[in-house]
């Protein structure tokens, strides 16, 4: 840790101090106010207030301690004031997880694991239980290109591990699941917001519960940032402009939500679409040409259906049409100052249906069966040269598969639960078998012990199987082989003094089959299972929260991840992660300041070099009701001391014909946002 | 200095010292929900050995306990709150409302048994509490905590639940 970030850190101790000493002196008031709060809520607001509790471990619900995974959930309450706005924001907090970016897409790095360039294709994401991984990259959007406003979050539950048992697919090293805010929740609400760099948003979303049971919600939001208009790009000085790129890291994206309930039927239609500017000159495209860019479109339709028929028997089902689009524009530099127009692009759609019942047939039993079917119409990717036209890649593609998968949570003894589950699933090419087993000991409401373990793979992808050009740069592997994760778990979760929360675990886990892009005989990038990864990591979190209603976390990561066949670490693996977050009301349960740091150490490249490893420090201060009722307003600081972070570039920013491989990519400096929203 | 140990520091600056709180929300809506009930209860009118309190009994230890100490003081129709932990089932005389939670499962018939010499009101989050001879019931549905009144029960002891609270028992089914 250098000079640096010494500085910075007492930078941050002094920001603390002053909050919490403001925060001493309007203790009073919020003392009274937080004990207010819910003693002077009448019985029927009461019963409307939801608890805490998950769904993702087990796919019913129940208490976080007696969940057999270890799982993070963050509230709606805590995106507003901590002023996040992506989903990628909400992840850089939680504990264990890491994000890079590279001017195009987020990626999520979970248990040191993060492979520049790939799409998040090892995390399984979800919006209510929809699967959102595409059918052809198998992206989990956590960027712009999300589809989903997160204002329209209720919560979201990650859940860290294998969760083949239950999921399928994806599931590899977490599973992120969305669970969106219920119409009485919205009401009519307005929301617009402002940033740097021409940043703006609006939403308007209209949410309506009727006696008769009939539940309405609709919302539309659009966004757009013109993006620095000049980045430096120091590897490319040697290039035409001196290594700036303008104009070209714009970002717009637009988005709408439906959903209608009647009794026991949910119908959910979801549309976004995010282009994006390319200035890093990946893929070999011409550096500094703003016409490079990708647009990624997403939608679905789902129908669901969910039923408790009595204490003891659930059943949910649900009816899905997906799509997925891809448009990329790539100006490819032939590395002669002449350059070709390339439309790179995809095409995804799929049906499917799945169902799962729980069942409770004896008092200490709680079994889970579930069986999934999805059809994929289409799974297309076209790569066309526009003058002289050529086409390069054609390829059209349809496949089903299906997956069945039982658990049984058995409560042994009053303190002591054993999990065990498998699923089965088939695929054109392949089978998989995932099984989970996990042992929960709670011997006090405040005590739980777990040893968990649990297997989960990852089908090769319609992109890391078909994609070619031609011959020109990749070759496909239509062999590939589905990847696979043996975890081992241990945790403690304590809670004491009645204000803390604590979490300490160790995890080991072993990849196998590792599917990797390297260059076959001929010089082309092929992907194959040719790597071994395995890690140790050691994660410890302290939560508390306080009458007055301040919260705040604090947490550390160690993890080794390295690879089996060179013993090397990881590119892109940080050894250590900390975070510091918390939320203290300045003014009754109205004003808030949130402040939050996060440290990550230095990360390999792909060559090897180490980034820099700055701490991070964002400020939001929120208000609640303040002046009127129903505006919610905030000010947020991103990125504080004005660091300029280096995330790990992939292979696809070392393909530029004339000028040096770009090894890291330089984030954005200090930012801010003013967000209001308004409901009524 | 370390600045992991620097974040720690700062991290314990910044607690206020503090009275206990629950942190799990189950249990604060529980405890407003309990100190609301003695809202919409009326008890006999010598049931009150001294004449300005009402008495909130808790048996053993729970997150309840934490949540509910905000109370302690509290006007409730004339009557300050006093909330009062017993070890024991015969220390529920005096008690105007017992509160038994899940933990005291194996003694929840003893304490019932006992409670049924005295006019108090029983409350727990027990299963089936209201099938054995308790008189509200916690459970939750759907994340969200309701109730269910056994009236018989509350009216053997000469309480009366008023009609607000019964109709509160029918609804989000």
């Amino acid at each position: 840790m250098n000079i640096m970030t010494r500085r910075m850190i007492l930078c941050s101790v002094t920001v603390f101090q002053l909050v919490f000493g403001l925060s001493a002196w309007c203790d009073e008031q919020s003392l009274q106010a937080a004990q207010d709060d819910l003693s002077d809520l009448s019985l029927e607001q009461l019963m409307q207030v939801k608890v805490e509790k998950v769904v993702t471990a087990s796919r019913f619900s129940q208490r976080v301690t007696e969940a057999p995974a270890s799982m993070s959930v963050i509230a709606s309450d805590d995106i507003r004031k901590y002023g996040y706005r992506t989903l990628a924001d909400v992840l850089r907090s939680v504990p264990g997880l890491y994000v890079s970016n590279d001017r195009n897409y987020s990626y999520l790095g979970v248990r040191g694991f993060s492979r520049p360039g790939d799409f998040n294709s090892r995390i399984l994401l979800q919006i209510d239980g929809h699967r959102l991984n595409d059918n052809i990259f198998d992206t989990a959007a956590i960027g712009t290109e999300f589809p989903l406003d997160i204002d329209l979050i209720d919560r979201i539950e990650f859940m860290r591990g294998p969760g083949s048992s239950l999921y399928g697919s994806n599931a590899f090293f977490g599973v992120i699941n969305i669970i969106t805010r219920t119409s009485e929740d919205v009401k009519r609400e307005f929301s617009a917001s402002t940033a740097r760099y021409n940043t703006w948003s609006g939403r308007a979303s209209y949410g309506v519960s009727s006696d008769s049971g009939l539940d309405v919600l609709l919302s539309g939001t659009l966004y757009d940032s013109s993006g620095q208009s000049s980045l430096y790009f120091p590897e490319f000085a040697s290039a035409p402009g001196g290594g700036y790129s303008h104009h070209s890291d714009y970002d717009s994206s637009k988005s709408a939500y439906a959903r209608v309930s009647l009794s026991d039927f949910t119908l959910t239609g979801l549309f976004g679409s995010r282009k994006k500017g390319i200035p890093t000159g990946a893929f070999g495209t011409v550096f500094n040409d703003p016409d490079a860019r990708t647009i990624d479109e997403r939608g679905y339709l789902d129908l669901s259906y969910r039923k408790s028929y009595s204490d003891s028997l659930e059943v949910s089902a649900r009816l899905f049409y997906d799509h997925y689009g891809f448009d990329g524009v790539y100006i490819t530099d032939n590395g002669d100052s002449t350059s070709t127009r390339n439309l790179d692009t995809a095409l995804g759609s799929w049906w499917g249906a799945e169902s799962v019942v729980s069942l409770k047939p004896l008092t200490d039993h709680t079994l889970s069966f579930g069986a999934e079917f999805r059809h994929n119409l289409a799974q297309n990717q076209k790569n066309i040269d526009v003058a002289p036209a050529v086409t390069n890649l054609d390829d059209r593609r349809n496949s089903v598969n299906w997956g069945l998968f039982a658990q049984d949570e058995y409560h042994l003894l009053k303190p002591l639960r054993v999990t065990v589950g498998v699923r089965y699933d088939n695929y054109d090419t392949f089978n998989a078998i995932n099984p989970r087993a996990g042992l929960v000991y709670t011997p006090a409401e405040t005590t739980a012990l777990k040893l968990l373990y649990g297997e989960a793979f990852r089908a090769p992808n319609a992109y890391e199987r078909f994609y070619q050009d031609g011959g020109n740069s990749s070759v496909g592997n239509p062999d590939l082989k589905p990847e696979k994760i043996k975890t081992i778990d241990v945790i403690w979760e304590q809670y004491f003094l009645d204000n803390y929360r604590s979490s300490l675990g160790g995890f080991y886990y072993r990849v196998t089959d590792l599917i990797s892009q390297t260059t076959n005989g001929a010089n082309k990038l092929i992907y194959r299972n040719i790597e071994q990864a395995e890690a140790l990591g050691v994660a410890l979190s302290l939560e508390g929260t306080w009458q007055n209603g301040s919260k705040g976390r604090l947490s550390y990561n160690w993890q080794q991840a390295t690879d089996v066949n060179s013993g090397a670490l990881l590119s892109n693996s940080p050894r250590h992660l900390a975070k510091a977050n918390m939320s203290i009301p300045l003014f009754r349960q109205q004003l808030f300041v949130s402040p939050e740091l996060q440290y990550a150490s230095p990360r390999l490249t792909l060559d090897g070099t180490r980034t820099n490893d700055p701490v991070t420090a964002n400020l939001t201060l929120f208000s609640r009701d303040l002046g009127f009722k129903g505006l919610e307003a905030s000010a947020s600081i991103y990125n504080l001391f004005n660091v300029h972070t280096q995330d790990v570039a992939g292979e696809e920013h070392q393909q530029q014909p004339n000028l040096p491989p770009l090894l890291t990519i330089l984030q954005d400096g200090i930012n801010f946002r003013f967000k209001l929203s308004y409901r009524f | 200095m370390s600045p992991l140990r620097l974040l720690i520091i700062l991290f314990l600056l910044l607690v206020p010292a503090t009275a206990s709180v629950a942190t799990e929300s189950e249990y604060q809506v529980k405890a407003a929900m309990l100190y609301n009930f003695a809202k919409f209860v009326d008890w006999p009118a010598d049931s009150f050995a001294n004449e300005n309190r009402i008495t909130f009994c808790l048996v053993g230890k729970s997150p309840l306990n934490g949540a509910i100490q905000p109370m302690q003081g509290k006007s409730l129709k004339g009557r300050t709150v006093v909330i009062r932990p017993i070890v024991r089932p015969d220390e529920v005389d005096g008690c105007q409302i017992l509160f038994i939670p899940q933990s005291e499962r194996a003694r929840a018939s003893a304490y019932l048994q006992q409670s049924s010499h005295y006019p108090i009101l029983t409350v727990s989050d027990l299963e089936k509490f209201t099938v054995s001879g308790g008189m509200i019931g916690f459970f939750e549905d759907d994340d969200k905590i309701r109730f269910e009144i056994n009236l018989e029960a509350a009216q053997k002891r000469r309480l009366q639940i008023s009609s607000y609270l019964l109709n509160l028992t029918r609804r989000g089914r």
